[in-house]
Parts: C-alpha cells; structure tokens; sequence
C-alpha cells in the first residue's frame, strides 16, 4: 500500500501545472530531437542543463528525462517514413517500419510503434515501482568496497558492451576517470592536474564538458564529414488508415510484451542502453516466428517488439540510477550528474530522503508517455517536416546556444574555452571511432570511485580482501572481471566464424 | 590550400601517442603528489594508477589503429571553434550583439552554405531571441551592447 500511496502523492507532484508544462517541454524537444538525425539526445539534454538551474530539482530532472525518452518516440517517425534512424535504437525499426511505409501501411506502422512504445515504457516503470524500494533497502547496506565494486562494474561494462573496440571504450573510460580527478582533492586538499588554472581547482564543468564532447562535436563531425542528401519532408506517406487490422493488432501484442521484458531486463544492466535492446528484441522475434521469412518486408513483429524494448529499456535505465545511484550510460550519467549539481546525494537513501523528488519523477514518465502518444501521431506531419529544417540554420544556432548555455553557468568565458577543447577532442574521437559516452561516464563516476576505494582501504587497514569479502562486492567483482574478458572472445569468435564462412563459400565461387 | 583532411592510420597513430604521452604526464605528476600507504592512500595513487592503465591501453591501440580513411573538409574545424573563441573574447566586453556576429561571422567562412546576408539575418534574430530568453526570461546577466 506504502508503494501506491507514495506514487499517488507523485503523482500529485507531477500532475501541477508547472510539471507538467516542463514533462511537455522536455518530451517536445526529445521528438523534435530524435526525429532529427546527426543531434543526439545528449546534446539536447546537455544544452538544457543550464536552464533546469531556474527550477526545482524535480522539475529540472523531469525536463531532462523526457528529452532522453521523447527522443526515442521521435526517431521511430523518420525511421518508418523515411529511413533514417534518428538515434541508433531506431535502426532496428527501419528494418520493417520502412518496408510496411512503402507498402502504404505507413499509418499503421507508426500506429503500432506508438503503442508498442507506450506499453514497453509502461511496463518498465511498473517494474522500476515495484522493485525500487527493495533494491533501494537492500543497496542500504553496501558498504565503499560494494560501491567501488558495483561502479567498476559499471564503468567496464559501459566500455566493453558497446559497439566498436573495447579497448578504445576502455581507453576513453579511463580519460573521463583522469578528467574527473581535475581539481582538489577532497581528502588532502591537494589541488590535482590543474594545470595552473585557478578555474580548474573546482573540477572540470559538467556543462562545459557535456557540450563540447556531445554538442560541438556533433555539429563539426556533421559539417565536415562528406554531405549525405536527406530526403525532405515533402514525401509524406498516406496517414489516412492509422488503425491496424485486427490481424495485425492480433500480431503485434506477444512481440510487444516480449519486447518489454527484454527491454526492462536489458535497460537495468549497467553498459547496455535502447539499441542493445532493440536489436535483441528484433532478433528474438524473428527466432521465434514461424515465418521469419517475412521480417524485412514489412513484418508486424519487427517493429513492435524492439520498439517496445528501446523505451522500456529507457525507462528501466532509471532502476540503478535512483536506487542505488550508479548510472548505466552516459545519459544516466549525466541525469546522476545533474543531480549532485543541484545538491541531491544520488544513492539508495533518496526515495527515503526525498520521497517527493523520487516519486514525482517516476509519475512523470507515465505522464510523458501518454504526453508522447497524444504527441506523435497527431503531429506527424510535424516531425517529418522537421527533417527538412535547413542545417544552415540549425547548426549555429545549436552552436550559439552552446556558447550562452555554457557561459551563463557561471558567466565564466573560461568554462567557454573547456567547451571547445572537448569539442575538438570529442571530434578527433568521432572520426577516428573513439566512443565519447564512456568518457562522460568515467568523469561523472571517477571522484566517486575514488572515494570508495580509499575509504575501503581505510576502513580495512589497507587490506585488499576486503573487496571480496563479502558476497555482494565479490560477485560484482567477477562480473566485472567476465564483462572485460567475455566480450573480446566473443569479437575472436565471430571473427574467426567470419573467416571460416568466406573460406567455405570462396571454392564455390566461379574462378 | 588542401580543402579536405583524409583520417587513415596515421591520424589514429597520432591520437595513440598523444594518449600515451597524456598517460606519462598524468603519471608523473600524480607521483609528485604523494602514493600514501595502503591505509592512508595519498592524492597522487589514483592519478598515477589511471596514467599507467592509459599508458597500457593507449599501447594497445596503436596495435588496432586502422583509421577510417574519410575524407573530411577543415574550414568548419578552423573556423567554428575560432568563433566560438571570439564569441568568449567579446561577451564581457562587447555584448551580446556583436559576440554573436563574430560568432556567425567566423561560422560563415567555415561553413560557405550559410551565405553572408543569411548569417546577419541569423546573427540579429539569434540575439534577440537569445535576449528575450536568456535576459528577459532567466533574468542572465547578459549585456546585448558595449557596457
């Protein structure tokens, strides 16, 4: 009864007009976002950070929530109607989305995502209210060893599952962990890696770091990389028939269901995020049909269920996050950041400490989602018109508002110059396929990290086995050791599986 | 002047060693602020610990440097962070309005399809609608003119 009361009362929260006007906001700008391809989420939600300093923590980090899972909604739009994947959760989509839009099912198509993402969102924070109180309770108990275990977890996780070479992930957590040490040492006062720069001694800003490495970066890898035609909004598809036949209704529901537990699982683990999810759920759909022949033109299943999983696995990303305080991705990251920024101590005691804040929260992302369907199907035209936005004019903007949002934190021209330091590195690592996301992940966790590992230290006498003494921290401790190891045997693996396939297929091809 | 950058081995090389040097440096400097003991860890443990595991992995990337062989074009590398600079060089004390015409100035040179009447248009309407939100709305300590 406890969970239901303290929901009603987020509710309570989240339904005021000032919530629910900033929920509006935030999931308009997601869709506008993620209908937009070349500017992530990130970008947006780094761009608005500074505003969320006007209002009210809870209001702040709503704002910032619905970009990251309105842009999830966006980028199904421009990937069924035209083919381009707004955010790389949306790809999975455009497998069957854009076939069943030129078979002229467009309506439906966006129909059925929409709900799918509705119920694959809903269930995931049904999940998250259900299970973060006891998460919470039982986090209580971590002591530093099972904090630092838990956040080296995190950190190789986040580096090694995702796209591209482990090594480099790992190389770029490692760079956010020492960017993270810039500043004074909270322990000896020690001013670290300052370089002489009184500015430095405070750290380096979030703000200023989030901008240059997601926002300048962005608009420069997009200028200067070689230009690709985007199909403009002018063909639009047939939105007459938006409902599905009962056939395809019929169909959609196992994959959507099945998408959201794929998703509420995927999202909870720490280093996945929506695209891992989508392209699981895709690829177990098209396992357990009986007519797999038929993903790829145009199939019901193939975009119900990652669709399903990409905004459930948004939704549950939250579960670590505000119950233990341990950010999965560099967007969770970055909404852990945004809390500490407005003095909220991230961890398993804020649904006790504050109630209001944790569970407004929660009852906002309901409130966004129904704001999200209301949203997207209505105004569709709208987002495929926001595809022929001229980037001539998009770009510096995005630029000047980067400029402003950086300086107006502390009216610091210096916080301006950081910017376009990481907006130079953030580019170098985009071209040269150096992941950015780990690097913000290994900032925001580094202090932290550190400080639990002294403090264990401390506590033990200088004795390390006390980060496998107890069950919890040792278990994260493998995990960990298996997050590092398991994934480059398996990249040997599907190399050598590749070899052996051109071998085979090589003597039958004609000399 | 070449107008197009191409990022092969070489570029990923040369980010390579820049990590392992940044790895060096962050080493040694942390080991003049002090390791500590086991029980009492100093403030220079954790650098030197991160600078030795960059130094490894930046090594182990030089071993995967492949490089993507793009071609890129410079002037909006040149030209989009020189107007940013300009943009923090003029804010305190030249205003708004003409930060942000050097910005789009510098942006125009960068990035040739914003064509020169487009970019003024661009640098007012940005300006003033940076005023209303920024000065008007969050009350920022912003001033559109010298002053």
């Amino acid at each position: 009864m406890s969970v239901l009361s303290d929901l009603a009362s987020g509710f309570g929260i989240a339904l005021t007009w000032q919530a629910l006007s900033i929920c509006f906001s935030g999931v308009l700008l997601g869709t506008f976002v993620g209908a937009l391809p070349g500017v992530g989420a990130l970008a947006a939600i780094s761009l608005c950070l500074p505003l969320t300093y006007y209002m009210e923590p809870v209001h702040g980090l709503i704002l910032l929530a619905g970009i990251f899972y309105g842009a999830q909604y966006g980028a199904s739009t421009s990937s069924i109607l035209l083919n381009i994947p707004g955010t790389p959760s949306a790809a999975a989509t455009c497998l069957d989305g854009n076939p069943m839009a030129r078979s002229g099912r467009a309506g439906q198509a966006l129909f059925i995502v929409t709900l799918s993402s509705f119920f694959g969102g809903s269930v995931a924070i049904l999940i998250l209210v259900a299970f973060a109180p006891p998460l919470a309770k039982f986090a209580l108990s971590f002591g530093a060893p099972e904090y630092f275990a838990v956040m080296l977890l995190g950190l190789i996780a986040a580096s090694t599952a995702s796209v591209g070479s482990a090594v480099k992930g790992l190389a770029m957590v490692v760079l956010g962990l020492i960017f993270g040490v810039v500043g004074t040492d909270v322990t000896s006062g020690t001013y670290r890696l300052a370089l002489g720069f009184v500015q430095l001694t405070d750290g380096i800003s979030l703000v200023a770091m989030a901008m240059g490495l997601f926002g300048i970066a962005e608009v420069l890898a997009n200028l200067t990389r070689p230009e690709v035609k985007m199909p403009t909004g002018n063909k639009v598809f047939s939105l007459r028939h938006l409902l599905p036949t009962r056939e395809e209704a019929v169909r959609a529901v196992k994959p959507a269901v099945r998408g959201s537990l794929i998703g509420s699982w995927i999202g909870a683990l720490p280093g996945t995020g929506p695209a891992i999810a989508a392209f699981l759920a895709y690829a177990i759909e098209k396992r357990v049909s009986r007519t797999p022949e038929r993903f790829g033109t145009g199939a019901v299943e193939g975009i119900a269920a990652p669709e399903a999983a990409n905004n459930a696995s948004v939704q549950a990303a939250f579960i670590p996050t505000l119950c233990i305080g341990i950010p999965g991705d560099a967007v969770m990251a970055f909404m852990l950041g945004a809390m500490i920024l407005h003095g909220i101590v991230p961890g398993p005691q804020l649904i006790h400490e504050q109630p209001d804040l944790f569970w407004g929260l929660v009852a906002s992302f309901w409130v966004g989602n129904i704001l999200l369907v209301v949203l997207t199907l209505p105004l569709i035209g709208v987002w495929v018109k926001v595809l022929a936005i001229p980037r001539q004019i998009l770009y510096p903007t995005i630029i000047f508002l980067i400029c402003v949002g950086v300086y107006s934190v502390n009216s610091a021209v210096f916080d301006v110059f950081i910017a376009i330091v990481f907006g130079l590195l953030g580019y170098m690592m985009s071209v040269l396929k150096y992941p950015a996301a780990p690097v913000l992940l290994g900032y925001i966790l580094g202090p932290l990290v550190e400080e639990n590992f002294r403090r264990a230290l401390f506590i033990s006498n200088g004795d390390f086995t006390t980060f496998v003494s107890s069950p919890v921290s040792a278990g994260f401790l493998l995990m960990s050791v298996l997050a590092l190891v398991v994934p480059p045997i398996l990249n040997i693996r599907r190399k050598r599986l590749l070899n052996d396939a051109q071998l085979n297929a090589s003597p039958s091809e004609p000399a | 002047m070449r107008n197009s950058l191409r990022f092969g081995r070489d570029a990923e090389l040369v980010f390579s060693y820049a990590l392992l040097i940044l790895g060096a440096i962050v080493t040694l400097t942390g080991w003049h602020y002090g390791l500590g003991y086991l029980n009492d860890i100093g403030p220079g443990a954790f650098p030197v610990g991160l600078g030795v595991l960059l130094m490894v992995l930046a090594l182990m990337s030089l071993r995967e440097a492949s490089g993507s062989g793009e071609a890129h074009r410079i002037a909006p590398v040149l030209f989009i962070p020189l107007g940013i600079i300009a943009w923090g060089l003029l804010i305190d004390t030249a205003g708004l309005l003409a930060a942000t015409i050097a910005l789009i100035a510098l942006y125009v040179f960068g990035e040739p399809r914003l064509k020169p009447f487009g970019g003024a248009v661009l640098a007012l309407s940005l300006t003033a609608a940076g005023y209303v939100l920024f000065v008007l709305g969050l009350k920022l300590s912003l001033h559109i003119f010298w002053g």
